[in-house]
């Protein structure tokens, strides 16, 4: 759940935009959804990471996604951490295939996107203060 | 959702409310006790001491030989609210138990139609199908220990189980003495996919049944029917009593001369003052003191002319004394009696003679002989004999005279018509002339005579006449009276019973609709989580016609991006199951029901990956006030309710050779925060503000859990209010209340809980407790072993959910 190049929670919504809307040579519409499910993902995980980074100087960069997830109940709100950890959830179900599964719809991705949205601020504000 | 959940949680039971609400009317005290008379019949005077009037949670499930269970297997579970996932492998087992707990209540699965609920097919197990049973223990609010329910079979025949209720503290009963039966079908506890199913495709008419049922008016419209026959009853009564007045009436005009028939009209037909009296006075035929006609008629019934017969007689004696006295005319008593004294004197002057026979008046000679003496002395004896009859013929003119006046009576009333006869009969008493007399009389005991008998036979004719008629309508007019009597007495009752089926029938509706407003608004809140992202939404759940219409229906409006439509026209099959679902839980769940449980298999089929989330959602907010079991396959609910962080304890079933099921317990909301936990003291290098502030904080959550697990159940065992248990979880000091409640049944205790600890976990228990608490507060807690601590934690967490063996 790290991240190795140095992206920024801002770059990362605008290709999930970009994917979501703009048509792409070659690629399936449900091949762009996955694509953004796979950037929002990271966007939140980033923000996660920033928080945490906040809070607990020092933490390592092995540390389990389970195991962030729950140290973020610490620092933020209970509810805000609940729904950081059920929409990495979601978001790991839409970026992977699944053989029995149809692809996450537009209207899914969008509601995701709307999300991520909605937690990054929440934790950046809470960070910040 | 939460407020709705809120809401339908705290809707108390209609019985409650109905009772309530009857205490707070400004109804009349009589329409009140008729009321509570109606309500209260309901229970029908047969409740079976068995009777189960507490919610009732599943305990744990034990069955053998039974569809794909072979040789004993057991489910246990937490008889409290919460979720329960059971999950498994297809043909592990998971549907059998499902199957066994519904057909454990009910003897029988839900079917489809053209199915007979009876038929089992293969529903013995091939492996240990010889002696199949079903056992399914209940925990029931207010009992100490657990119910039992067992169900056996005589036969190889499905149809033919048999299953008792064994409550503590009452004898084994069977199973139907639990009094479950209407709520069995009204509130299904059982959702099958076929339940869902059948929702949907079934008619309008029985997805309406479906849910009417649940608005749950049953004990209203019972009373309100009780009333209405009643009402019904008395109305029809007065109706017939009004009804058949216009005719009586008519009978009594055609007898207006009959002053009996007049009094009665008077009396029936004055508006708002019906005599009942003056009828009862006629019908018991006493004399009216003013009916002057028919004393008349009576009297010349009553009128008897003097016995001709005997007038006759005294008649002819007299004419007979009359004809003596005229026969003895000429013949002068007095003067023969004189000349008899002569003659006498004039023989005894012979006797004092004896030979002087010379006449001493005229001097002649020889005249006194012998032959004269013999010829005067006759003569005297016919002289005499000739005086007393003429003075016997004189006093028998007058005796007969006398008779014959005296056989002239006057009554005491002479009818009016007889005045004149009767007058001149009368009259006969004042003649002296008894032959005038003789004659008078019988002339006028004759005419009198035939006049009393004219009169007479026309009044008896006539009063007979008016009898018959009389007698008839006197028969009618009892009738009519009674009933008009009864009416009059039940006038109060009828219009009481009106105004009682009218409360009721305004309380229904209004219940009805506030009950449907809550199901709608819950059938929503449901769709919303469920929909996640459709398009489609559900705009209004409602009751189309009366219960007993032909064409009722339940309507599900919804709308597409913004356009009306049937909600089933425009759902998808996963859309449509989602909203089956929405359907089906609040009906299961509502105050009513006497089941704190719901078996649900597997809901999940054809569902979006985001539906599942949204299910999770929906399940886990059911959960906090109802057990929840659900039987699946999918482990997408599970991962769900992971990710979701949401508590639930899941059960795998697991199936070996011989059809061995197994069931094994292997998550709970416990051993989810002890995971937690040992997620944290596993990860390496951590800041130590999360061994410090983290870990200790989920290892709380654990023991809170664990100790909320005993004070649910010790609460439910008690018959404590759910509303207690939530004020003590939503308290700031929630651990130390719901510690106080699962160590002493009594959030009171709070300042009690360490020393009780102590007791009976020892010393280091409590420490541990300490531990964890310190986490919540800055400076943290110091834990040198997380892993020993998490270990430590989970063996207090176990400890605590064993329940006390006292009680």
């Amino acid at each position: 759940m790290t991240t190795h190049c140095p992206a920024s929670v801002e770059g990362l919504l605008l290709t999930a935009d970009r994917l979501l809307d703009s048509e792409l040579a070659g690629v399936t519409t449900t091949g762009r959804h996955r694509g953004a499910c796979l950037v929002l993902r990271t966007a939140l995980e980033l923000c996660v990471d920033q928080t945490l980074k906040v809070a607990l100087p020092g933490l390592p960069h092995t540390t389990s996604g389970r195991a962030k997830l729950l140290l973020l109940h610490t620092f933020t709100a209970g509810e805000t951490a609940r729904r950081a950890k059920a929409l990495w959830a979601q978001l790991s179900l839409g970026c992977h295939y699944h053989l029995y599964e149809l692809g996450p719809t537009y209207d899914q991705v969008r509601a995701w996107r709307a999300e991520v949205n909605a937690l990054i601020q929440e934790l950046s504000g809470r960070s910040g203060s | 959702m939460p407020e709705k959940e809120q809401h339908q949680r705290t809707a108390p039971p209609l019985a409650e409310t109905v009772a309530k609400r009857l205490a707070e009317s400004a109804l009349p005290g009589p329409v009140k006790a008729l009321l509570r008379e109606a309500l209260d019949g309901g229970a029908d005077g047969t409740v079976a001491s068995s009777a189960v009037s507490g919610r009732v949670f599943l305990d744990s499930l034990t069955v053998n030989g039974f569809r794909g269970i072979g040789p004993r297997a057991r489910l246990s579970l937490s008889p409290r609210p919460g979720v329960n996932l059971v999950v498994g492998r297809n043909g592990s087992g998971k549907s059998s138990l499902a199957d066994a707990i519904e057909v454990g209540f009910t003897g029988a699965r839900v079917h489809r139609s053209g199915q007979d609920a009876t038929r089992g097919g293969h529903w013995s197990n091939l492996h240990a199908g010889d002696d199949p049973a079903i056992e399914v223990k209940l925990a029931i609010e207010g009992d100490t220990s657990r119910s039992t329910l067992t169900r056996t079979w005589t036969s190889k025949e499905f149809g033919s189980s048999e299953a008792t209720f064994k409550r503590p503290g009452h004898a084994t009963v069977p199973l139907a003495e639990a009094g479950w039966d209407t709520a069995l079908t009204d509130h299904r506890p059982f959702l099958s996919y076929t339940d869902l199913d059948l929702m949907l495709t079934g008619k309008p008419s029985e997805r309406y049944d479906a849910i009417a049922a649940i608005l749950g008016m049953e004990l209203l419209s019972t009373a309100t029917n009780r009333l209405s026959t009643r009402e019904k009853a008395l109305a029809a009564a007065a109706k017939e009593m009004r009804d058949a007045l216009p005719g009586l009436k008519d009978a009594l005009y055609a007898l207006e001369d009959d002053e009996r028939a007049v009094r009665a009209l008077v009396a029936v037909d004055t508006p708002g003052a019906l005599d009942l009296d003056t009828i009862d006075e006629l019908l018991a035929g006493l004399p009216p003191a003013d009916d002057s006609r028919l004393a008349e008629l009576r009297i010349e019934a009553g009128a008897h002319g003097p016995d001709l017969a005997e007038v006759a007689a005294a008649v002819q004696r007299l004419l007979i004394a009359l004809a003596d006295v005229e026969d003895l005319r000429g013949t002068d008593a007095e003067s023969a009696r004189l000349r008899a004294d002569l003659l006498e004197k004039a023989l005894a002057h012979v006797d004092r003679h004896p030979y002087d026979d010379v006449c001493p008046m005229c001097g002649t000679d020889r005249v006194l002989g012998r032959e004269w003496y013999d010829h005067a002395s006759r003569q005297v004896a016919e002289l005499r004999r000739e005086a007393k009859a003429a003075e016997d013929a004189r006093s028998a003119v007058r005796a007969g005279a006398w008779t014959l006046q005296n056989l002239i009576e006057s009554p005491v009333r002479i009818p009016a018509c007889l005045t004149d006869p009767w007058k001149v009969w009368i009259n006969c008493r004042q003649i002296t002339d008894p032959v005038e007399l003789a004659r008078s009389a019988e002339e006028a005991a004759m005419v009198l005579a035939d006049a009393c008998d004219t009169a007479r036979r026309s009044a008896v004719r006539e009063l007979e006449e008016r009898d018959e008629r009389w007698s008839a309508l006197v028969v009618r007019l009892a009738a009519w009276a009674g009933k008009a009597r009864e009416t009059e007495r039940d006038k109060s009752l009828l219009s009481n019973l009106r105004k009682a089926v009218k409360w009721l029938k305004d309380l229904t509706s209004e219940l009805r609709e506030r009950r449907m407003e809550r199901f709608t608004g819950a059938t929503q809140d449901i769709w919303e989580r469920l929909r996640q992202e459709s398009n489609v939404d559900l705009t209004a759940v409602s009751l189309k016609g009366s219960e007993k219409a032909n064409v009722r229906k339940l309507v599900m409006a919804a709308s597409v991006d913004g356009q009306a439509a049937p909600a089933l026209d425009v759902m998808s099959q996963g859309e449509l199951h989602s909203l089956a679902l929405s359907l089906f839980l609040p009906r299961a769940t509502t105050a009513d029901s006497p089941f704190g449980f719901l078996v649900i298999d597997d809901p999940v089929q054809s569902m979006d990956p985001t539906k599942v989330h949204g299910l999770a959602q929906v399940l886990h907010e059911m959960g906090k006030h109802r057990q929840i079991v659900v039987f699946t396959h999918d482990t997408r609910l599970q991962k769900a309710f992971t990710d979701l962080e949401l508590p639930v304890t899941v059960l795998q079933v697991t199936r070996g050779e011989g059809s061995r099921v197994k069931v094994v317990c292997v998550d709970d909301p416990v051993a989810q925060a002890i995971g937690d936990a040992r997620a944290i003291a596993s990860t390496r290098g951590l800041p130590a503000e999360a061994y410090s502030h983290v870990l200790p904080g989920l290892c709380r959550i654990a023991l809170e859990n664990a100790f909320l697990e005993a004070a649910w159940i010790r609460h439910h065992r008690a018959g404590g209010s759910e509303r207690d248990l939530q004020d003590a979880l939503d308290s700031a000091e929630r651990f130390q209340k719901v510690a106080a409640l699962a160590l002493f049944g009594d959030v009171g205790h709070v300042t009690d809980v360490e020393s009780e600890v102590r007791r009976r976990y020892k010393d280091q228990a409590w420490l541990l407790i300490r531990t964890c608490q310190q986490g919540a507060h800055p400076g943290g807690a110091s834990i040198l072993n997380p892993h020993r601590f998490v270990s430590d934690v989970e063996a207090l967490a176990q400890k605590i959910r064993k329940p006390e063996v006292t009680a």
